[in-house]
Parts: structure tokens; C-alpha cells; sequence
């Protein structure tokens, strides 16, 4: 009888090989046991693997929390810059001070505040009251009329982030589509809706105070870096003219002169994701469809014939026109000048227009008194949007065919000759044009409060949404990643 | 040639030894790996749990309702689950705070355990 394991048994009944051979079944159990030890690993190594996932999907979970705690801390700290506890206002902040709200837009406090303007560098801090569920990094800057606080949330090996767009509060208006400073029902005109006259007291006093700042603010967050540009003699250059989207998204991210974007010949499709520095005059023509771009232009922003912009955002140290056939849809128009639409323009999809009425002059250019209207909506233009004015004096005009939905918003005066649906936030209604053989420098408006078109009731008009500085913060827009 | 041929008593108790061993072993670590894979799980149905009770405060908070202590019972693959969120005081906050924000702790414990599975920290803040 032949020893050894069966399986090394042959059919004849013989041991055959290295098995027959004394020391063979200790190979054999090696053999086994190799096989078990790996068929082990592999299975503990890919519960680990599979599980890795579920392990890290609760760091990740605080990680988020982390970042949103860092996010509302920030907005803690604004808001309490903006309206102080009760407590601290009899203390230390009165709202007649010019001091007050000064913080909100003081870049050195919101920075000490909320970190920097790169996540990576900001300081990291503890956002809760123990310090073991992780710590965060904030970042801020302005995003068009909107103040962006970025949290970044590490705990563990989780990162995660977490971005508020803030505005304005002051979106529920109820009924009431006019607010104005001056006393009585304005003379002419149609309204449908409540009309809340004779606004004074600290709630405008605050308000005068906060539009200038946050004027000043918004400048500075897009001129800064113009003007460090602009003032190296390097970049002057002649005006750059593009004819197609391909030749325009070879353009480098500065244009050193003006820009000519020309679709008078054929279409141009140009679609990129990206932020342009020009340092002249941006002009788009033709039928030119833009989409995605920033543009901060050191100069005067034209639309015209059939330019289409979408999503895009403007930035103007001059003012901005848009005319002919030229539409804009979700785009944001930051004019250091005046805004006007005419023609058959059409500003669509609740952008937002907001005119500073102080343009960019020469150092040797006598200083301009503000021109009464900032904004101004002439021809057939049709403009759903909501149009600010940020400064004490200039207002809003539009004329008699124009149509136009949802929040006008300024400190001057409002001159409605067509038909407005939404909310009117003005000194005064007054009826546009200067009475015959009235000298210009007397006299700017026909009469005071007076309307000569129409403002009725927007359903929706909750939804257009007001620029960073002009009330407590709002947030505009949470996301998170 | 007759000697090499054949197993000795020695080597069969070695070769036993051995594969007992590894059996052993091997067992171990696969006991190991499920009660990895059964706490991972557990982690990950307490992640689930505390983020619904996050939404949960959340929700709460568009109508200005402020986060309370509060405890309740969830059952997930038939698993009980108790879940108590604790206010926690703010002290980091308390300097220049609007008092728009509220802390607190979620911490998600196995029905019958005493120990807790896992804790989550957040602030919900109030600026709707």
C-alpha cells in the first residue's frame, strides 16, 4: 500500500513525483497555507476597500457641517457688523455716526474677519466651541454686485466647501409698489398697488450713509486691479479686433487697448468660461453671441445690432449702452457711469444693472455734477431686471414705449413715462423734461412727484434680488461641494 | 532510495500544526474584516441619520425655529438607532455674534449599546 495524499495519487495507484518523497506533505501544507493566507488578505483588503468609502462618508459629512459652521460665523460676523445687537448699538454704534456700517465694506476688517482672499492662505480657525470636530479656512471677494464668502471644511482626511452669494434683504414688498421719501400720492399717471410715501428718519439717514460705502467698495474691488494695469505705460496698444469665436478665445485673458468684438460679417459663436481685462472700450457688433465671459473693461461698454449676451458679466469704469436688437439674458451690468438701453434692446431674465453714475475721468477733467439719471431706458427696450442706482443724487428714466419689469432701486429721483410691473424705491417720482423756456441748469424735471406712466404689481417680484451693501446681508445663493 | 520514500509521524504533526494554524489565522482575519465591514456600515447609516437630522434643523430654521434638545429612535435594516441632539453653548461665538446661530452636537447610538457610535457638530445659523 502506497502512503501519501490522495490527490497526488496517480491512476495507477502509484505516488509519483515530489510527493512520494519524504518531507512532501510539509511542502504540501505550506503550499495551503500560502493559498489560505492570500485568499485572507485579499478578502480583508477588499472589505477595507470597499468600506472606505462608508468610513470616509462621515468625516466627509462633518467636514461639510465643519464648512457650513465657517460659513455662518462669517455671516454672523457680517450681520452683526451691519446691525448690531441692541446691546451695542446704545453701547458703542450710533446709526446717525458716519461711521456706521463703515466695517461692512472695510476690506482690512473683512479680512481679519473672514480669512483672505485665497482658501489656501487664509488662517485656519475653529468655527465650534470644541476643537475636535475640524477646522476651517474662509475666503471672500466680491462676485459682481454680490459679496462671496467661500468655507473650506477639513476634518480628518475630508474636504469640503461650501459657497453664500450675498445680497440684500429687503425682497418682501407685499402689495406696495412704490417707496418714496417724498409725502402724497404722486399726481398722474396709474399705479395698482400701494404706495408708501414720506420715508425718512434713521432708516434713510443709514441708507444715505451706506450707499456711498458700498459704492466705494464695489470700485475698489474692480478698479483696483485696472488701474495697476492701466498705469504701466507697457499696456497701451491699438485696438484689438476679433471676427470669429475661435480668434477671440485665443485672446489672452488682458487686452491691452480697446476691443472690437465684430459679427458684422459673419456669426460669432463665443463661448468660454473665463474673466477679460480690457483697457479700453469693449464693442460688440453684429451678430455676436457671447456667453460665459466676465469682462471688466477700463473704458465704455457698447451692445449693438443683434449681440446676444448670456450669463455674462459686465464691468464698466465708463458707462454701458446697449441698443438695436442687442439682448442680454442673466447678465450682470456694473456701470461706474450711467446705463442706458434703447432701441429694441432687451435686457431678459431678471439681470441685474446697477450704474454708480460717477464715471472714470481724466486727472485734467473739469469734476462733473452727477447727471440726474444714472439709468436710462429709451425706444422700445424691454428690461426685466433690477436696476440700482448707488449714489445719493441720480435716478432712474424711462420713456414712453419702454416696458419694464421688477425693482428700481436708487436715491434720486424716478421718472416712469412707460409701463414698470414691480417696485419703485426712489426719493421722488417726477415727470421727465424741462417745461419750455426753462434754462437747463434750472430746472431738470417738469414737476415733482408725478407719474406719467404705469407701475402695477409683479407676482414673481421676490425673486429679483438686490446687490451686496444695501441692507443687512442676505444669502443670495448657498452651494455646496 | 527506500528512505526518501513515504511520511514520517513528524511530518504529518507539522503539516497538522501548520494548516491549524493558518486555518486559525485565516479565520481570524476574516472575523476581523466582518466586523469591520459591520461597523463602517453602522458608520455609514450614522452619517445618514445625523445628516437627516441636520436637514431636519435646517428646515427648521427657513421659519425661524430654534434647534432644541431633543431625542427619538430610527430603525434602519433592522437595526434601532437612537439619535440626541444637544444644544451645545456657544464660547467661540459669543463675541461679536448676531445671535443668529445656535450649535449643535448629533450624537447616533446603537439601540442596547452603550457606546456611541458616532458624533457630528454643526451650527445652523438664521438669516432667512
Amino acid at each position: 500500500m502506497q502512503k501519501g495524499p490522495t490527490i497526488f495519487r496517480s491512476s495507477k495507484n502509484k505516488i509519483t513525483g515530489v510527493s512520494a518523497k519524504r518531507g512532501s506533505v510539509l511542502v504540501t501544507a505550506l503550499f495551503f497555507l500560502v493559498i489560505v493566507v492570500i485568499i485572507a488578505s485579499v478578502y480583508l483588503t477588499r472589505i477595507q476597500l470597499l468600506n472606505k468609502p462608508l468610513l470616509s462618508q462621515a468625516n466627509t459629512l462633518q467636514a461639510l457641517f465643519t464648512a457650513r459652521a465657517g460659513a455662518y460665523h462669517a455671516l454672523d460676523s457680517l450681520e452683526n457688523l451691519a446691525h448690531p445687537p441692541p446691546g451695542q448699538v446704545l453701547k458703542t454704534i450710533n446709526t446717525l455716526d458716519s461711521a456706521f456700517g463703515k466695517k461692512l465694506f472695510d476690506s482690512a476688517a473683512a479680512a481679519s474677519l473672514t480669512g483672505a482672499n485665497d482658501a489656501d492662505t487664509a488662517a485656519p480657525f475653529n468655527p465650534f466651541s470644541s476643537d475636535s470636530f475640524g477646522e476651517c479656512r474662509l475666503q471672500e471677494n466680491y462676485s459682481g454686485p454680490f459679496f462671496m464668502v467661500q468655507a473650506r471644511g477639513d476634518f480628518r482626511q475630508a474636504r469640503r466647501a461650501v459657497r453664500a452669494r450675498l445680497g440684500s434683504k429687503g425682497r418682501a414688498y407685499g402689495d406696495t409698489v412704490l417707496f418714496c421719501e417724498t409725502a402724497g400720492l404722486p399726481q398722474g399717471g396709474s399705479i395698482d398697488g400701494m404706495v408708501r410715501a414720506g420715508l425718512s428718519g434713521n432708516a434713510v439717514d443709514s441708507l444715505k450713509k451706506l450707499v456711498p460705502k458700498a459704492a466705494d467698495a464695489l470700485l475698489a474691488a474692480y478698479q483696483k486691479e485696472l488701474d495697476t494695469l492701466s498705469n504701466d505705460s507697457l499696456f497701451k496698444a491699438k485696438p484689438c479686433i476679433v471676427r470669429s469665436g475661435a480668434e477671440a478665445e485665443k485672446l489672452d485673458s488682458v487686452v491691452p487697448g480697446p476691443l472690437l468684438v465684430d459679427g458684422s460679417f459673419y456669426e460669432i459663436d463665443w463661448t468660454q468660461k473665463r474673466r477679460m481685462l480690457v483697457l479700453g472700450d469693449l464693442q460688440c457688433t453684429g451678430a455676436s453671441l457671447i456667453q460665459g465671459i466676465d469682462f471688466i473693461v477700463d473704458g465704455d461698454i457698447k451692445i449693438l445690432d443683434k449681440t446676444a449676451l448670456k450669463d455674462v458679466s459686465l464691468y464698466a469704469a465708463g458707462g454701458i449702452f446697449m441698443g438695436d436688437y442687442a439682448v442680454a439674458q442673466r447678465v450682470t451690468m456694473i456701470g461706474r457711469g450711467a446705463i442706458s438701453v434703447y432701441g429694441n434692446a432687451q435686457v431678459n431674465d431678471k439681470c441685474i444693472l446697477v450704474a454708480i453714475g460717477r464715471p472714470k475721468k481724466n486727472k485734467n477733467a473739469p469734476v462733473a455734477k452727477p447727471a440726474p439719471f444714472a439709468c436710462y431706458f429709451a425706444g422700445s427696450s424691454i428690461v426685466d431686471a433690477t436696476v440700482v442706482v448707488m449714489n445719493l443724487t441720480s435716478g432712474i428714466k424711462t420713456e414712453k414705449s419702454t416696458k419694464c419689469r421688477g425693482v428700481f432701486w436708487c436715491l434720486g429721483p424716478v421718472c416712469i413715462q412707460g409701463a414698470l410691473a414691480g417696485v419703485v424705491r426712489a426719493n421722488k417720482l417726477v415727470a421727465c423734461g424741462v417745461p419750455p423756456g426753462t434754462p437747463d441748469s434750472v430746472a431738470v424735471f417738469a414737476a415733482d412727484n408725478k407719474l406719467q406712466g404705469s407701475i402695477k404689481r409683479l407676482a414673481d417680484v421676490g425673486k429679483y434680488v438686490m446687490p451686496y451693501g444695501l441692507g443687512p446681508p442676505a444669502v443670495i445663493d448657498w452651494y455646496e461641494e | 532510495m527506500k528512505n526518501n520514500r513515504g511520511l514520517t509521524i513528524v511530518e504529518v504533526l507539522v503539516a497538522v500544526l501548520v494548516l491549524g494554524a493558518a486555518t486559525m489565522g485565516a479565520m481570524a482575519m476574516l472575523r476581523t474584516g466582518d466586523r469591520i465591514k459591520v461597523r463602517q456600515e453602522k458608520l455609514s447609516t450614522a452619517a445618514l441619520l445625523a445628516q437627516n437630522d441636520a436637514e431636519r434643523i435646517k428646515n427648521l430654521a427657513v421659519n425661524s425655529i430654534v434647534v432644541s434638545d431633543t431625542e427619538y429612535e430610527q430603525t434602519i435594516n433592522g437595526l434601532t438607532y437612537s439619535i440626541v441632539r444637544s444644544v451645545v453653548e456657544p464660547e467661540s461665538l459669543t463675541e461679536n455674534s448676531s445671535g443668529k446661530t445656535s450649535e449643535a452636537q448629533i450624537s447616533i447610538t446603537p439601540s442596547g449599546s452603550e457606546d456611541t457610535l458616532a458624533r457630528f457638530r454643526l451650527i445652523q445659523g438664521y438669516f432667512y
